[in-house]
């Protein structure tokens, strides 16, 4: 068979899945991955434990020096791919240089948004998305008396936590009424909330900043109302969007992120689309929309790279799901957080220990689980959802013994997968 | 070749009620080698009767590697084990929340992950398990063991029959050299093909039933003449050696020709219609002993052929099942090299259109045979007998006829009587391992 070029934009999780899965489809294709990054690859996730000291910045690459050599793979580095021609089949790179792919798949992640609010515009303003941010939070957090951080969401309480380990005093301020508020309802963000205000962390929420004055290095946040806020350092952690703004003009269909199908193909026929950047069905819903984490985009870097290379392979859906670790507690969620009209709702609460079970069911199959500071495995919370395990009889022992009934229910269905799959 | 590797099995719901042992040893060795953390749990919820214990698969794709955002979970390509580089990991609980099948340990308040890693193949959890619950499957050493496979695709067997799963084991561990003989039965289709397909790539020979040892018997003698090391070995089921052809393997056995004869026992005639055979059970359903009105399957007990064989005082003899690869690997080895005499190997071999059970189910019920004492793993090793594969806590003879139409019709009673047999039968094998082996001559003086 005669050799194909792929090209991969992006070098993250879902790019290095991609060009895994390709090899171990004993694909023999010529495959080229462009990042503009100047680092050997590494995952945002690392950066909040970089700053809290962690782990040292030598040990964040995902791959090591010669990885891409075995995987026979072409790898560039600090070039960015300023437009994709898909009628002939090229990207054209800032050098103005062309090149022209067989195949393509577009996984350029996620970049921070900053909200219009006058006064952010600064180069002072910290952000948390590359490893240069987080080189500048380092240098610019020692001496640092008081921080802000814009923003409630993953990135901005794992930075409030580093923040606050090393004696700053960070006020948060959140928009909405709640933090966390796309992986925990309100119980659940306030129970942590409380957690996080005991180790010196103040909380703004439901308040939104109109305005950001500077004087020198320090700044006043001026909120819609009440007293203005002062910081040494601000940090805006407000979201991110899906890096799409290089295919304008093209022929791929973009809505919040790149319209994908079930086989990471998106509106062009030899172009995908994987990871942060991909908007793809739900597995809850069915309907396409962004799940920018990094499960999700190792899952979808491999459907896209089977397919790439000719070997059918079906994404089930993306299901939303988190974990936060904050001074020694844990916080999970996985699927469905928020109960529909017709779901049941089993709750387990204790205020004391700042213990919080709650699943969502609708009959007898599981939608959802959040747990704080329960010994859990995560993950085979998620394998009962997305195996739409009947867990009917059993729903009141698994929220007094999660841990070991969600096991003992997985091994159950395991059992009867191996027969059904073969039948 | 595909990779294996060896895995923890854990046997299901058997654990003692609140017993930690496995994890409480684990943490131990963990902190033995200067790491946290565990690799192994229980898991006792006595609402619902569950005393398991869980940890990781090794799987082949593992999701924790791919979740993790530093890289610092990877699977060796030589032993296959998933580890953890802790220096790497970032406490993000990643991995935890992607494994669908609970085998990261995830300790928030220190802000680590582990696992099993299988203590590098030598797993501390085996040791301390007071029920032996815990064992090492070694897929990677059996594997190894493999030789080229001389068996073709597509055979015309039922889907799912062990029977083919079997002779493909039994051949790539004999390897080259090897003589395959036969006789009318399921396995006629594997070895002289349908139509103009074969699916046998080693000389091969179909006999009458009457006339499989006899003709190993020229075919060795001749290569011996002819100063040529080559193994002989019968595939041939339970109708043509215990039955049709019993006389001649006895001869052969009484003359200890260096032969291995393996008979694939699936407990009837299934190649003709599922007639009944001398080794069908008491009970068991055929359509010669039919299950209707007042009659109830076989009446009479099964003749175990084994313990005849081992009565000859040939070297080897040995009872197994390929649901313990293990244990039939080391058999087939044993066998293979016994240059002086005579080696049977008597496999229990179900049938699904006879038996009655789904297709994807042969091992489980092969497991259960054993797990029950139905089928009791042993050898007869020039003059001792052995049990290879001792349960610990023999599972009532009801976990087996359970899964099988075969005994649907029994009633308590009957099934009392089978449990009466299963016992006396394993009884009585037990108590022939504990004769000590006859003193040689040189002993005696």
């Amino acid at each position: 068979m005669e050799k194909k070029k792929h090209i991969i934009i992006g070098c993250g999780t879902a790019a290095l899945a991609a060009l895994k899965q390709m090899r171990k489809n004993n694909s023999e294709d010529e495959i080229k991955l462009v990042t503009m990054e100047p680092h050997l690859p590494y995952s945002p996730t690392s950066l909040p434990y970089l700053i809290s000291g962690k782990i040292k910045e030598s040990e964040i690459p995902m791959v090591s020096d010669d990885f891409f050599d075995q995987m026979k793979a072409v790898w560039v580095r600090g070039k960015r791919v300023d437009h994709v021609d898909t009628e002939k089949g090229e990207v054209l790179y800032d050098s103005r240089e062309r090149e022209s792919y067989d195949t393509l798949l577009i996984a350029t992640g996620s970049e921070p948004v900053l909200p219009p609010i006058p006064g952010l515009e600064n180069e002072q303003v910290l952000q948390m998305r590359v490893l240069d941010h987080a080189r500048d939070l380092m240098k610019r957090m020692k001496g640092t008396q008081a921080a802000i951080i814009l923003g409630a969401g993953l990135i901005g309480m794992h930075v409030a936590e580093c923040l606050a380990e090393h004696g700053v005093q960070v006020k948060v301020v959140e928009m909405l009424p709640r933090i966390l508020p796309a992986y925990f309802d309100e119980d659940a963000s306030g129970m942590i909330q409380r957690v996080l205000e005991k180790h010196g962390v103040s909380f703004f929420v439901g308040r939104r900043a109109k305005e950001v004055a500077w004087k020198k290095r320090s700044a006043e946040v001026s909120l819609e109302e009440g007293e203005p806020l002062q910081t040494d350092l601000l940090m805006v952690a407000t979201g991110v969007r899906p890096r799409v703004a290089f295919l304008n003009g093209s022929d791929v269909k973009i809505k919040d992120g790149i319209l994908v199908d079930s086989t990471m193909k998106t509106s062009v026929e030899n172009v995908f689309a994987a990871g942060d950047v991909a908007e793809a069905k739900s597995f809850l819903t069915g309907e396409h929309g962004l799940n920018p984490i990094l499960p999700n985009a190792a899952e979808q870097g491999k459907v896209a790279g089977s397919n790439m290379v000719g070997e059918k392979k079906e994404y089930s859906g993306w299901l939303p799901m988190n974990t936060f670790n904050f001074f020694g507690h844990r916080a999970v969620s996985v699927g469905k957080i928020l109960p529909a009209k017709d779901d049941e709702v089993l709750l387990e609460k204790d205020d004391k220990n700042g213990t919080y079970r709650k699943i969502v069911c609708r009959q007898d199959r599981l939608l959802g689980a959040t747990f704080l500071d329960t010994d859990v495995d995560a993950g085979v919370f998620q394998y009962l959802i997305r195996g739409r395990v009947e867990i009917g009889p059993h729903k009141k022992t698994l929220i007094r013994q999660p841990r070991e009934v969600s096991l003992w229910l997985m091994r159950e269905s395991e059992k009867k997968a191996t027969v059904s799959i073969e039948e | 070749m595909k990779s294996f590797y060896d895995t923890l099995r854990i046997e299901e719901d058997v654990c003692p009620p609140d017993c930690t042992a496995c994890r409480t040893r684990c943490v131990e060795v963990k902190q033995d080698k200067g790491s946290a953390g565990n690799g192994i749990r229980e898991i006792h919820v006595p609402e619902i009767g569950v005393h398991t214990a869980n940890t990781c698969n090794q799987c082949s794709e593992p999701a924790c590697v791919d979740a993790c955002p530093t890289g610092a979970i990877t699977k060796s390509e030589t032993d296959g084990i998933v580890r953890i580089t802790q220096t790497k990991c970032l406490g993000c609980g990643l991995c935890d929340l992607a494994c669908p099948y609970g085998g990261i340990e995830f300790d928030a308040a220190a802000k680590k992950a582990s696992k099993c890693d299988l203590c590098d193949g030598d797993p501390q959890c085996i040791e301390v398990c007071p029920i032996h619950a815990v064992s090492l499957m070694k897929a990677r050493s059996v594997v190894e063991h493999f030789h080229e496979d001389p068996l073709l695709m597509g055979s015309s067997l039922c889907v799912g029959c062990p029977a083919e799963t079997t002779l493909r084991f039994v051949l790539r561990v004999m390897g080259k050299d090897t003589y395959l003989f036969g006789a009318p039965g399921c396995a006629t289709n594997v070895i002289n093909g349908m139509g103009i397909r074969t699916m046998v790539r080693i000389p091969s020979h179909m006999s009458n039933m009457t006339t499989v040892p006899s003709t190993m018997t020229g075919v060795k003698r001749y290569h011996r003449k002819m100063g040529r090391d080559v193994r002989c070995v019968a595939f041939v089921g339970d109708g043509c050696a215990t039955d049709v052809g019993f006389q001649p393997l006895s001869g052969a056995a009484e003359r200890n020709e260096n032969i291995i004869f393996i008979t694939y026992d699936n407990e009837g005639y299934m190649n003709t219609g599922i007639q009944r055979s001398s080794t069908t059970p008491y009970g068991g359903w055929t359509t010669t002993t039919p299950a209707m009105g007042k009659r109830k399957g076989k009446q009479m007990t099964s003749k175990n052929v084994p313990l005849i064989m081992a009565a000859h005082d040939i070297p080897y003899v040995a009872t197994a099942v390929i649901g313990y690869p293990e244990d039939f690997l080391m058999k087939l080895k044993k066998a293979m090299a016994v240059k002086d005499g005579m080696s049977y190997i008597h496999i229990l071999s179900p049938c699904i259109l006879g038996w009655g059970y789904g297709i994807s189910e042969s091992l489980d019920v092969v497991r259960a045979a054993v797990d029950t004492n139905y089928f009791p793993l042993w050898e007869y090793e020039r003059g001792e007998y052995r049990l290879t594969h001792v349960v610990e806590k023999p599972k009532p003879i009801t976990e087996y006829t359970k899964l099988l139409k075969k005994f649907a019709h029994l009633d308590q009673q009957e099934l009392d009587e089978l449990q009466r047999i299963v016992n006396k039968r394993f009884n009585h094998i037990k108590a022939l391992t504990r004769i000590e082996r006859a003193p040689s001559e040189a002993q005696l003086a």
